[in-house]
């Protein structure tokens, strides 16, 4: 028997994925202009000479080197007085004799940026150095009064101007910004033979500096290259109990996603395997008998696919380092050049992040010259707070997705087992190296930093590596060419001067059930500036003014704080006259982003104004940055004097004219207020006259300040539970039909010495509140929460903290150090290692110490230990409860939420170990009145006539057991994708995975019971 | 009441049989130590060399654009464009199935919202907890090796759940995607053969649903009727009747209406509730009208959805302690369920209905979907207006009678062991609790080109439709009667 069937297809046989670029044709450098991204950048010296090499790509998908020639760096001293034109000749020959690089020295008219000069231009060297090995000495020379010429220089030196890097210089003078489009004109570039190219670029160019054209980010030049951002993660077996080290443990798989940017799916999925592997629909595998010859392969496959941005999670910490390591351990000597310049190799090295806005990070670097890097784990932890930072808790947070965690102990054993077992490590591999480009398109990582390196101008590679200063440096030096005005090179003196920072209405604390309007200063900080012209070169001392015979409030203003600056009709300032391009740059941006159809440019118009918005609030933090590049308190002080003496003038102002005295049938009332936003009740019960009054307001007031300094009314809170200080919660309405959202500051607590159960509880709590508008519901979720808890029935998820194991030792005992020493006592090979975040929960112990009352979440439950619930109670839920209750209920009643008769009932679970109930025998009672009954009974004979109740009861609760077990074990088979293949997955960050243990437990015991009910009959 | 009820035959019924304990959970300790993937890999060595049997008689010669179809063994070693034969095990990916992940990180657990349902219509009730939305379902085959997406019209046509092992003939188009034009099932386990039977019927109830509030007068007529106390004016009824030598009571006895909010009353608000199926009022009545029965007819009596009995699939025989007066009679005898029967020669496969109900759901768009295009296919408008004919012919052509167990119906871990596959093909299969009365002959073939003709019975709900079933078991013949 046999039958003809058919099934249409297209026939394209799915063939080998190629990632070479497509091959570059020849081109003719006299016709043909080379336009290219620009994404990074070195500095290099080029025969003796600083050059830079920007590294691009061709909107045809090429890789372009362009080496910019002929540029010289250079700074600024002033020219000392009675120093004359004739001199020039002169000097230039003393400084050549005794400094190496000057390669000339000219005078020419500047102006410092320190203080009010009544604009007069000063004469000023300008020192032109061949290259930055040579720069820093004859600078030194001048500041410490070492060049000495005639007699005319101080002895104790003297300050020099202009202090910036050579690349950054030169992106200055040349108008190049980070990520932005150059062009190398026809006939203007030579083209790089093959046997003379540094790089492994597909085009290699040399052009002058003069020649190279860079065009300003608008219109088709808001494009991006067809980058190719390849996502990989790595795979290393493990010895039980330590942390894989690259000297012992083999890098056993590589799993590589590439995708370009534009594309919807990747174009390359695969896995670089050790040893067999079997096929991954859609994936390719490669597959080699030892780890030597994979890692060649793998280098060898990110220089031909020639990767733009490499992106991972925790590359730049882990993947990089231990690759390159493990490179060096097997002695791979070509391993180590992937990066585009050909004789470069790739090392390590340590660095130290230091900055105010982001904290001390300790971080490896590893040049990979050419290629950008993008760490989401850096990213994130940069850009967002989060309670946890491993790969599941973000991708949970972000993508709504739960991650399958493969123990490190079992992966050497998947290793170990057959090819089916290394492609389920393969698979896992696989998912988490897509993970990261998933994240990267969530987040638009790379357009909004994009963007932020166009506005601010410096190279891509500084937004993850340096602070916010460089950013706000990079944007002062363009201006300051523009303006002939030079930078001081101050030395940061690292005192640590505090001033008095923004005001805060102290809150009147309390549960409002009327609309609250919230009038907020827009852009608050940069307004001032702009408002008051506050600036470097506005800033006017008592000896300037004396000599010019200026006049307070014509020529200058004195700022609340007792320092003065000219008003802009004597000088405008260059920081107000950045911010105003910066917001006006913005809302440009903000139009566009409305008319805008395409969606890819939508989002970098809203990268744009995002990055517009970051730098133009960056530059009064500048200021005040006392161990930075140009402190100025005088600034920064004045600006926070002016933002609280707004504050108060508004809240004065508002509640002036919104009173019974003027006719309203409500005093308003200012309740509470911070930094540059005020909340108003007004006293009226509906939200449309609030929102009228409040726009009314905000105009009204707007009219007391000094353009642009301008007052929006944004929204209306209603509900809301003003609590403390920067703690409250609300419902925010900004139209009369529905709420937008509940907004809550300093409440859902992020510290991550939190359980679950309290961010839980709060948020349902506040949900009942302000959602429902129910406070006895949310009184009664409470209780029967804290009734859950006393009688063991919350979920050990719920109730466990976690903790990073980190490197130093402690100096005190903390929980989650002295329970990895335990655990490793009882199982060196499941203990959590330095870097693994460390479970547990808070039992009860003979010990009084937290540090001694911390255990493993799974050893508890095996154990069936006894959790600490009046832990719980008092240091994790009672304060957040209070702190919202007690504005509503008063104190007495708040408290009794804690005390009340539903705290009467406790149930302890009986441990199994320890102390004295290795003692103990159990004996059979009475499952009614617990008198004690012979072992084959359930009830006593009083108790007898009960019994189909209590078989009843037990049934219930086998019965939710069960489909409780069903669930979550179904639930992890669908989670890892296979329905024969058993569940290894241990991610802790998982709200099931002690779930899954617990129910576990609880199932077989009360199987137990009930059987002996079911063999009994009454 | 003892002295004037009809008398009865009494029917075959051997004292034990082959297969009497298939259904009954291991004995003593239950471990719970095993995952669940143990009771796929047993189904799959049981069923797979039976699919494979069915494959190879069947697709040996096919060709599929005239090039020769292959049997590939490995799901993941199939090869692009290339004509081929796998078998696995149905994986079907639906957006409705019930997510405890979801529930617990949204914080809902153990807190159900308590949904009106009054407003629903009765196609919408039936529709409420269903999995599927036809949008964006997705039906994959999976062995040890990996999975492939299953596509083509085939999949309109015929009824596949997750866990059910099937061949299929198809080849990979798109990557990750198999195109299936054809479908073979397990081979059928042997069928005993039918003997001569005695020309005796049995009665088949499920859905009794007793509660307190529940009106008593449909039973008492019930009860009437089988003892023959009433006659329904039909002739041959009290004949039939008088044939009548067994009452099998197929789940759903008992209903317990909830009370949303008994949870806050009382001074045990703070304590914990489990949903619980007790009621002793309901079975009080329920164990009066069974020994009131016995008198007259053996009564069998399975578990069902509502009884007071373990959620988890094979469900235990009820407590014989529940049933205080019929447990001393020695005509009562309770079941598990799903449970194989033996009267007169004729082996019965048996459930309360569960397993159906299940894969119901996997037809049936979620109430949340739109419906209307969705329910393109004929199947699916076929088993959206009540005949559930097609899903039990499919469980008897699956060789597993609840193959959607463990992925949404609950059912304990076994290990190394799957007892929903079957082994013996049944003379008859009867489910309960059904939308309506239905039956059908389906005939497979067995080895050696024998034909095995099983009847296939549905047996409604009676609270709702006042139906009871009677079936001969000489030739099978159902006949329904609505009592009251």
């Amino acid at each position: 028997m046999s039958k003809k069937t058919s099934i249409d297809s297209d026939g394209n046989e799915t063939t080998n994925q190629i990632w070479e670029r497509p091959a570059v044709p020849s081109i003719n450098p006299d016709t043909f202009d080379i336009e290219f991204q620009q994404l990074d950048a070195d500095e290099t010296i080029i025969d003796g000479f600083s050059a830079a090499r920007f590294f691009g790509v061709t909107m045809e998908g090429h890789s372009v080197l362009c080496n910019v020639l002929g540029f010289r760096h250079y700074f600024y001293a002033p020219v000392p007085k009675g120093f004359t034109p004739d001199d020039i000749k002169d000097f230039k020959r003393y400084l050549s004799s005794n400094y190496a690089g000057v390669v000339d020295i000219h005078v020419s008219k500047k102006e410092s940026i320190w203080g009010f000069n009544n604009n007069v231009r000063l004469p000023f060297f300008k020192v032109v150095v061949d290259n930055s090995k040579h720069i820093g000495r004859i600078r030194s020379g001048f500041e410490r009064g070492e060049i000495q010429y005639k007699g005319l220089f101080q002895p104790t030196g003297q300050m020099t101007f202009d202090n910036v890097q050579y690349l950054l210089r030169l992106m200055v003078d040349c108008h190049i910004v980070g990520m932005g489009w150059l062009t190398a004109p026809a006939g203007k570039y030579e083209i790089v033979p093959g046997s003379r190219k540094v790089s492994t670029c597909q085009i290699e160019i040399n052009i002058s500096y003069k020649d190279l054209i860079s065009h300003s980010t608008e219109g088709k030049y808001l494009r991006m290259a067809p980058l190719r951002i390849l996502s990989f993660d790595i795979e290393c077996s493990g010895r039980k109990g330590i942390f894989p080290e690259a000297e012992h443990d083999s890098v056993i798989q590589i799993a590589n996603v590439v995708s370009k940017v534009g594309d919807k799916v990747p174009f390359v999925r695969n896995v670089f395997t050790v040893n067999t592997c079997s096929s991954i629909v859609g994936s390719e595998i490669f597959s080699f008998q030892k780890e030597e010859d994979m890692l060649l392969a793998w280098s060898d496959f990110l220089v031909k696919l020639d990767a733009d941005v490499l992106i991972g999670y925790n590359i730049c910490n882990f993947d990089f380092p231990y690759l390159l390591n493990r490179a060096s351990t097997l002695g791979l000597d070509k391993f180590p050049y992937f990066g585009r310049l050909k004789n470069s190799r790739q090392e390590v090295k340590d660095a130290v992040f230091s900055s105010r806005a982001y904290g001390t990070h300790e971080s490896k670097v590893v040049n990979i010259e050419g290629r950008m890097q993008l760490d989401l784990f850096q990213f994130i932890q940069r850009e967002y707070k989060l309670r946890s930072y491993t790969l599941n808790a973000v991708s949970s947070h972000f993508l709504g997705e739960q991650k399958e965690d493969v123990p490190h102990s079992i992966i050497t054993d998947l290793q170990n087992g057959t090819s089916e077992t290394r492609r389920r490590l393969a698979v896992y591999c696989l998912k988490d190296s897509y993970l990261p480009l998933r994240l990267l398109e969530k987040l638009m990582c790379l357009v909004n930093y994009t963007e932020m390196a166009r506005v601010t101008g410096v190279p891509f590679s500084y937004l993850l590596s340096r602070g916010q200063q460089i950013k706000v440096i990079s944007q002062l030096f363009r201006k300051c060419l523009a303006l002939d005005v030079v930078i001081p090179n101050m030395k940061s003196e690292g005192v640590n001067e505090e001033y008095e920072g923004a005001t805060v209405i102290s809150p009147v604390r309390g549960y409002y059930d009327v609309p609250i309007a919230t009038l907020d200063f827009a852009s608050l900080y940069p307004s001032i500036m702009m408002a008051h012209n506050i600036c470097y070169t506005t800033l006017v001392n008592k000896q300037t003014i004396d000599r010019l015979g200026l006049k307070e409030g014509q020529d200058y203003e004195v700022s609340p704080n007792g320092d003065s600056f000219v008003t802009d009709s004597r000088r405008k300032g260059i920081l107000p006259t950045i911010l105003k391009e910066l917001l006006t740059a913005r809302k440009q941006a903000k139009k566009d982003m409305k008319t805008e159809t395409d969606p890819f440019k939508k989002q970098v118009l809203n990268g744009r104004q995002l990055a517009l918005k970051i730098s133009a609030n960056s530059v009064y933090g500048f200021t005040g940055a006392t161990i930075g590049k140009l402190p100025c308190l005088a600034i920064s002080s004045s600006v926070t004097a002016y933002g609280r003496k707004m504050i108060d003038k508004t809240k004065r102002t508002v509640m002036e004219k919104y009173s019974i005295q003027n006719g309203f049938p409500y005093d308003s009332q200012v309740i509470y207020g911070d930094t540059d936003s005020v909340m108003v009740k007004f006293g009226y019960p509906d939200m449309e006259t609030c929102m009228k009054l409040g726009q009314e307001a905000a105009d009204f007031v707007s009219t007391k300040f000094k353009n642009p300094i301008k007052l929006e009314f944004e929204k209306v809170y209603f509900p809301y539970l003003l609590i403390n200080k920067k703690r409250y919660a609300g419902l925010w309405w900004t139209k009369l039909d529905s709420f937008d959202k509940m907004d809550t500051k300093g409440i859902e607590s992020v510290r991550r010495d939190n359980c679950r159960l309290v961010q839980n509880v709060i948020t349902r709590v506040l949900e009942l509140i302000l959602e429902d508008r129910d406070v006895p519901a949310a009184e009664e979720f409470v209780k029967k929460t804290i009734a859950d808890l006393l009688q063991n029935r919350v979920d050990l998820s719920q109730l466990v903290i976690t903790k990073q194991l980190s490197r130093q030792d402690y100096a005190a005992k903390q929980p989650h150090v002295e329970l990895a020493e335990r655990m490793r006592k009882r199982d060196p090979g499941s203990a959590p290692t330095v870097g693994d975040r460390v479970a547990y929960v808070i039992i009860k112990t003979a010990g009084e110490r937290n540090w001694e009352k911390s255990e493993d979440p799974l050893y508890v439950l095996e154990n069936s230990l006894p959790i600490d619930t009046k832990y719980y109670l008092e240091n994790q839920l009672s304060k957040p409860l209070i702190r919202i209750f007690e504005p509503i209920l008063g104190e007495r009643r708040a408290r009794e939420l804690l005390t009340g008769s539903h705290t009467r009932t406790i149930r302890v679970a009986s441990a199994k170990t320890g102390g004295l109930m290795r003692f103990t025998r159990k004996s059979n009672t009475c499952r009614s009145c617990k008198s004690p009954i012979a072992d084959n009974e359930m009830l006593c004979k009083n108790c007898k006539d009960k019994s189909a109740e209590f078989y009843a009861k037990e049934l219930a609760s086998m019965n939710a057991l069960e489909l409780k077990f069903d669930r979550l074990w179904t639930e992890c088979q669908r989670c890892q994708g296979s329905l024969h293949q058993e569940v290894l997955c241990t991610n802790k960050d998982c709200p099931i995975f002690y779930m899954r243990k617990k129910c576990q437990k609880d199932v077989i015991s009360q199987s137990d019971e009930l059987s002996k009910w079911n063999s009994i009959s009454w | 009441m003892t002295t004037d009820h009809i008398m009865r035959e009494v029917s075959d019924k051997p004292p034990t049989y082959d297969k009497q304990d298939d259904y009954t959970l291991p004995p003593g300790k239950r471990l719970y130590m095993d995952q669940y993937n143990d009771i796929y890999k047993s189904r799959a060595k049981i069923l797979k060399s039976r699919v494979m049997k069915m494959a190879s008689s069947k697709w040996r010669n096919e060709t599929i654009n005239e090039v020769k179809a292959k049997y590939v063994n490995k799901l993941l070693d199939v090869k692009n464009l290339t004509p081929s034969y796998v078998i696995g095990t149905v994986f079907v990916d639906m957006k409705y199935k019930p997510n405890i992940l979801k529930e617990v990180s949204g914080n809902i657990y153990e807190a159900p919202e308590f949904e009106d349902e009054s407003q629903y219509s009765e196609l919408d009730r039936t529709r409420i907890d269903s999995y599927s939305d036809p949008s964006s379902d997705q039906v994959m085959l999976e062995d040890d090796s990996g999975r492939l997406l299953l596509d083509g019209e085939l999949l309109d046509k015929v009824v596949l759940v997750t866990g059910v092992v099937v061949g299929v003939l198809g080849m990979v188009v798109e990557a990750g995607i198999f195109t299936i034009v054809d479908i073979v099932y397990p081979e059928p386990g042997p069928q005993k053969p039918l003997p001569e039977a005695k020309d005796e019927n049995i009665l088949f109830i499920s859905g009794l649903r007793i509660s307190p509030t529940s009106d008593r007068a449909p039973l008492e007529i019930l009860k009437e009727f089988i003892m023959g106390e009433i006659s329904s004016g039909v002739d041959n009824v009290a004949e039939m009747l008088e044939k009548t030598t067994n009452l099998i009571i197929l789940g759903n006895s008992i209903e317990v209406v909830d009370d949303p909010h008994k949870n806050l009353k009382g001074k045990d608000k703070y304590s914990e509730i489990n949903k619980s199926n007790y009621d002793s009022e309901s079975l009080k009545m329920l164990d009066r009208w069974i020994s009131d029965l016995l008198v007259s007819i053996p009564v069998t009596i399975l578990p069902g959805e509502t009884d007071p009995a373990e959620i988890e699939f094979p469900k235990p025989p009820l407590h014989r302690s529940l049933f205080y007066h019929s447990s001393r009679r020695s005509n009562f005898e309770r079941l598990s369920n799903p449970a194989w029967l033996e009267i007169n020669g004729v082996r019965i496969l048996a459930t309360s209905g569960e397993n159906v109900n299940d894969i119901f759901k996997y037809l049936i768009p979620n109430i949340h979907v739109e419906i209307g295009d969705g329910i393109d296919s004929p199947l699916r408008k076929e088993v959206l207006h009540d005949s559930r004919l097609k899903l039990l012919e499919s469980t008897i052509l699956w060789q597993n009678v609840a193959p959607t167990a463990p992925d949404t119906m609950c059912c304990y871990p076994y290990s190394g062991e799957d007892p929903f596959s079957l082994t013996e093909t049944p003379h008859v299969y009867v489910v309960g609790n059904q939308p309506k009365f239905e039956t059908s002959i389906l005939e497979v073939k067995l080895k050696n080109d024998q034909v095995a003709r099983v009847s296939i019975i549905c047996v409604p709900d009676f609270s709702e439709t006042g139906q009871c079933v009677m079936m001969n078991t000489n030739g099978l013949e159902c006949k329904q009667f609505r009592v009251a």
